[in-house]
């Protein structure tokens, strides 16, 4: 007997919800750049979330292209861009609210300063790709505590913010001016740093000259700290990065907060992200690494010192 | 050119956009997080930290060579503990570890990027001639002790791994001259390019040199050591695919080498050391392809060839002083020829894996096929072929404590197997500190020389009796050395700033040494050489490095070496009067090795493209077992001073810019000597101008 009004009690209120919600489905359009892997994870990993989150939101998914076009289908009243490709087109073919994903933070700054004139009326957000700084050096701090000084390559024509040092934390930034003196710049950063930081720089960063880099430091005796679980395979000592799943997951409650009160939040950084090591080279370089948990939870513990 | 940013500092590093991805060249894009990479260190790239490697090792980079002020390869390994170098004359360097018994280090092998370069005839290596010049060097790894189970046969006492600079970590173009006394004059050229899927370089060199000054008080021989080598080199990486690379590297040399003596000595036998020009020709092509199976398990197969061409003519003359009797037996002018064609073909396979995160195996098998042709040094024109198969384990039982075992079965020329076993337990009492113990055993096969050796010359004919000039006759029949080592060692990091330590206690037994035996020859007017397995040998001592760096702009190299050697002979000969040489020779032997030995690197940069390089070098009196004459305690300092300019420069390269660089050899001016008495080593300048794209 109490089961039973429990289960009645139970449906009647998922019904009522439902009724609810149907009144106000939130209509949500997923661009993606294209229909490579990491858009492909991102969008399953999002109609997974949104499935959990039991909000009511229908996703209509969609590739960038240059058919891609606001009317199709239902009314829109969120974008979801992922990646620079949609984020450009969403900001120019539609009018609702947009939310870029797995974009890098300088894309989309420089995104909206070329579309500044246009609309500027319209609600856009963004949840980056990349780490924040203090996270990246944080990292650093807690899986090489002996490793002070950080060196960091780029191209002359690539725009850096750098950030707060930690303490007792220096940096050794020096930019290649041309493809000739790309080695002599990475010789002069290895010989006078403790560990390399890749910054997201395709003029360095390219994947034959990742070759060369972690070659190079590799001989230095210099680990190198990567951007992706690319690198780690590769052979960076480390990487800090975020899965389209964690940013999915993201997203997923940026959309049902967007449900709610139809506001965008500002742009952020991921929350989730993942560390990954490679204990091979970690040994071979004769550097003792802790596991993955160790060193987040000495991140943790290091953030709430800074607090 | 550095900028170093300090807390609590914002900088903001200047404007403009990267390029991002294919579609869009205006915004960065997210394709640089999402970007498929190659694995670049893979299993075999990966080489095991100083402090878990299964012997002691020392490792000299590029700085160290650079303020060596070395001009040879051979001087370089005055930095290596209880290593001995020396000169025969002055486009003859020696180099053994261990000290020295003859002027053939024997007992080691030597490779350059994996290729022997330890060459028949003799068992030598010659270093003034190499297809390598030594800009072209990154770092040179030596193994001290036994590595025959990682290196193969001959790595009896140590193993000198000589690594090339990548295709791809050359400047764009530079070039080099060298002006010196004793008629140095060096000419250097490199030049690279780096592409998408491969990159290259190539070097063109010219050296030249007076050689030594002689000892114009001793003797009244002038010395005739002049040399001139002029050589390519060239090094192409070629990467198909992500998981493919194939290395070709190509050389060439030729060298010109004055040997002999203008004037004849009145007691040589009849036979003379004419003056003559050596010539000298050296090739190689080697091919190295490396696939990558993910992360875990590479694939390699290494083929190379060498090829070296030596003439050396010499002709007698009539004995001017020498007895009637030798008068009437060596009254004519006889050739001796010396020359020599040799070839060597090695092809080796290599799997690395890691068998788990603890685990890695490393094995494979090769065949070796060295021929010569020496019609006045060997007895035929022998082919040799060897056969080897090896398997090391490197087992990291706890995270304090790695065990290194491994070994190596050879089936050499002679149809002779031998298995070489070695096993090493690394313990990291902290992270910093490690104690090693190892044992091992090791063999060297027997040279062409020893095994087929044969140099004769028909002299006259006198009252029916044909004369000879009958030098080597070796009778054969030999098997390899044996090398029994044991050691312990401590490898400690002193500080933040990487500063090492690495100390070492060892106790070395090599049973049949295979050295001199002489037999009969009624007709010879020498008496004629053999081998035989002579002599059991130990060798015990201490040895060490300490690695300081005072900063980031200076440090300190000292290595110290302290040795003791005795051997005893193996064998009784029915001939007393070889048995008294035998045991001659045992008694002589503790003197091969210098008591102590010892040598210091300072190297230190200093505001300005300033850079200061000086080494200070010790050894103990020593004897060679050939030689004459005791080396007495030899003592000398070496610098060199460099100022670079313009471009950008770094401790280890210049590109763009240049360099102006003084090197004083022996600037304390001792007169010393070292294996030959004939030479005197005095004080030389030399510059170098260096100038970069």
């Amino acid at each position: 007997m109490f089961r039973q009004s429990t289960i009645l009690l139970f449906s009647s209120a998922i019904a009522l919800l439902a009724t609810w919600a149907q009144a106000e489905t939130l209509n949500v359009r997923l661009v993606l750049s294209d229909s490579t892997p990491p858009y492909q994870q991102f969008s399953a990993a999002l109609n997974q979330a949104l499935a959990a989150s039991k909000a009511d939101v229908a996703v209509i998914e969609s590739q960038a292209g240059p058919h891609t076009q606001p009317g199709e289908g239902a009314h829109t009243d969120l974008v979801i861009a992922a990646g620079m490709k949609a984020m450009e087109l969403a900001i120019a073919k539609f009018d609702v609210p947009v939310l870029g994903v797995m974009i890098p933070r300088m894309g989309y700054e420089a995104l909206l300063e070329r579309g500044s004139s246009q609309k500027r009326s319209k609600a856009t957000s963004a949840i980056y790709l990349d780490q924040p700084w203090d996270r990246r050096l944080s990292f650093i701090q807690a899986a090489l505590p002996k490793h002070k000084t950080v060196g960091l390559l780029y191209s002359s024509d690539t725009h850096i913010l750098l950030p707060r040092l930690p303490r007792g934390m220096s940096l050794n930034a020096q930019s290649t001016r041309s493809a000739e003196n790309f080695f002599a710049t990475l010789e002069s950063v290895l010989n006078n740093s403790d560990v390399l930081l890749v910054i997201p720089d395709s003029e360095i960063y390219s994947s034959s000259n990742v070759r060369n880099i972690l070659l190079t430091s590799y001989r230095h005796q210099v680990p190198l700290i990567g951007i992706s679980q690319a690198y780690v395979n590769a052979g960076a000592l480390g990487a800090i990065f975020s899965i389209p799943e964690q940013l999915a997951e993201q997203t997923g409650e940026m959309i049902v907060s967007f449900a709610r009160n139809r506001r965008l939040p500002e742009p952020q950084y991921p929350k989730l992200f993942t560390i990954s090591l490679n204990q091979q080279v970690a040994h071979s370089l004769g550097i003792v690494l802790d596991s993955p948990e160790a060193i987040r939870e000495r991140m943790d513990k290091a953030g709430e010192g800074r607090q | 050119m550095k900028k170093f940013w300090h807390r609590p500092l914002i900088a903001v590093l200047l404007a403009g956009m990267a390029c991002g991805s294919a579609w869009a060249a205006d915004y960065p894009s997210e394709q640089d997080y999402f970007q498929e990479l190659p694995v670049v260190l893979s299993a075999s790239r990966l080489s095991q930290p100083i402090s878990e490697t299964p012997n002691a090792m020392t490792v000299i980079d590029r700085e160290m060579i650079v303020a060596s002020g070395a001009r040879n390869i051979a001087d370089v390994f005055k930095l290596v503990p209880s290593m001995y170098v020396g000169y025969e004359n002055g486009h003859t360097p020696i180099v053994s570890y261990r000290g020295i018994t003859d002027a053939y280090a024997r007992r080691m092998q030597v490779l350059v990027d994996g290729r022997s370069i330890y060459l028949p005839i003799f068992g030598q290596v010659d270093w003034a001639e190499l297809p390598l010049d030594i800009g072209d060097i990154e770092r040179i790894e030596v193994v001290r002790g036994p590595s025959a189970a990682s290196h193969g046969s001959n790595s009896v006492q140590g193993v000198i791994n000589i690594l090339t600079r990548q295709a791809s970590a050359v400047p764009k173009a530079q070039a080099s001259v060298s002006k010196g006394d004793a008629g140095v004059s060096d000419v250097s050229a490199r030049f690279g390019g780096v592409g998408e899927d491969w990159d290259y370089r190539v070097t063109l060199a010219s050296r030249a040199d007076s050689g030594f000054d002689p000892i114009s008080s001793v003797f009244t021989i002038p010395l005739n050591d002049n040399s001139r080598t002029q050589l390519i080199n060239t090094r192409i990486n070629y990467r198909p695919t992500g998981s493919d690379s194939l290395d070709i590297q190509l050389g060439y040399s030729d060298s010109s080498r004055q040997l002999g003596d203008q004037n004849p000595t009145p007691s040589s036998n009849g036979i003379f050391s004419t003056l003559r020009d050596q010539k000298v020709s050296s090739d190689f092509e080697q091919f190295t392809w490396l696939h990558t199976f993910g992360g875990d398990s590479d694939l390699q197969l290494n083929y190379y060839h060498i090829g070296r061409n030596t003439k050396d003519e010499r002709y007698s003359m009539p004995c001017v002083s020498c007895s009637p009797d030798l008068n009437l037996i060596a009254s004519g002018s006889y050739p001796v020829f010396d020359d020599a064609v040799i070839h060597r073909h090695d092809l080796e396979m290599q799997h690395t894996l890691h068998t788990s995160p603890t685990n890695r195996v490393v094995w494979g098998m090769g065949a070796r096929h060295d021929s010569a042709t020496a019609p006045n040094n060997l007895r035929y024109s022998p082919t040799w072929r060897e056969y080897r198969l090896f398997a090391h384990d490197e087992w990291r039982i706890a995270p304090v404590s790695l065990i290194n075992i491994g070994a190596m079965a050879e089936k050499n020329a002679l149809g002779q197997t031998r298995v070489s076993p070695r096993i090493s337990y690394n313990h990291h009492l902290t992270p910093r500190d490690t104690l090693r113990a190892s044992v091992s055993i090791a063999y060297r096969n027997p040279e062409m020389a020893e095994e087929l050796g044969n140099q004769s010359v028909r002299l006259n004919n006198v009252a029916g009796k044909q004369w000879t000039w009958h030098n080597i006759s070796a009778a054969g029949g030999l098997g390899p050395e044996k090398a029994i080592s044991r050691e312990i060692g401590y490898v400690g990091q002193l500080d933040e700033a990487g500063s090492t330590l690495d100390v070492r206690a060892f106790h070395d037994q090599i049973s049949n040494i295979i050295w001199v035996d002489p037999v009969a020859d009624p007709n010879s007017t020498v008496t004629p050489k053999s081998f035989k397995s002579d002599f059991n040998a130990f060798y015990s001592g201490l040895e060490g490095t300490l690695n300081y760096k005072l900063g980031v702009r200076s440090r300190l190299t000292v290595n110290y070496s302290h040795q003791v050697a005795g051997a005893s002979p193996s064998r009784v000969s029915p001939v007393a009067s070889v048995n008294a040489s035998l045991i001659s020779y045992a008694n002589k032997y503790s003197q091969t090795v210098p008591l102590n030995s010892a040598s210091m690197l300072l190297s230190h940069d200093f505001y300005g493209g300033l850079q200061l390089g000086a080494g200070f070098y010790h050894i103990d009196p020593v004897r060679s077992l050939d030689a004459g004459l005791m080396q007495p305690l030899t003592r000398y300092l070496d610098f060199r001073v460099a100022q670079s300019f313009g471009g950008w420069q770094s401790k280890k390269g210049r590109s763009g810019g240049g360099e102006i660089a003084l090197v004083v050899k022996n600037a304390l001016s001792d007169h010393y000597f070292d294996y030959s008495t004939q030479t005197r080593h005095k004080r030389r300048t030399s510059l170098t101008a260096t100038l970069g794209l």
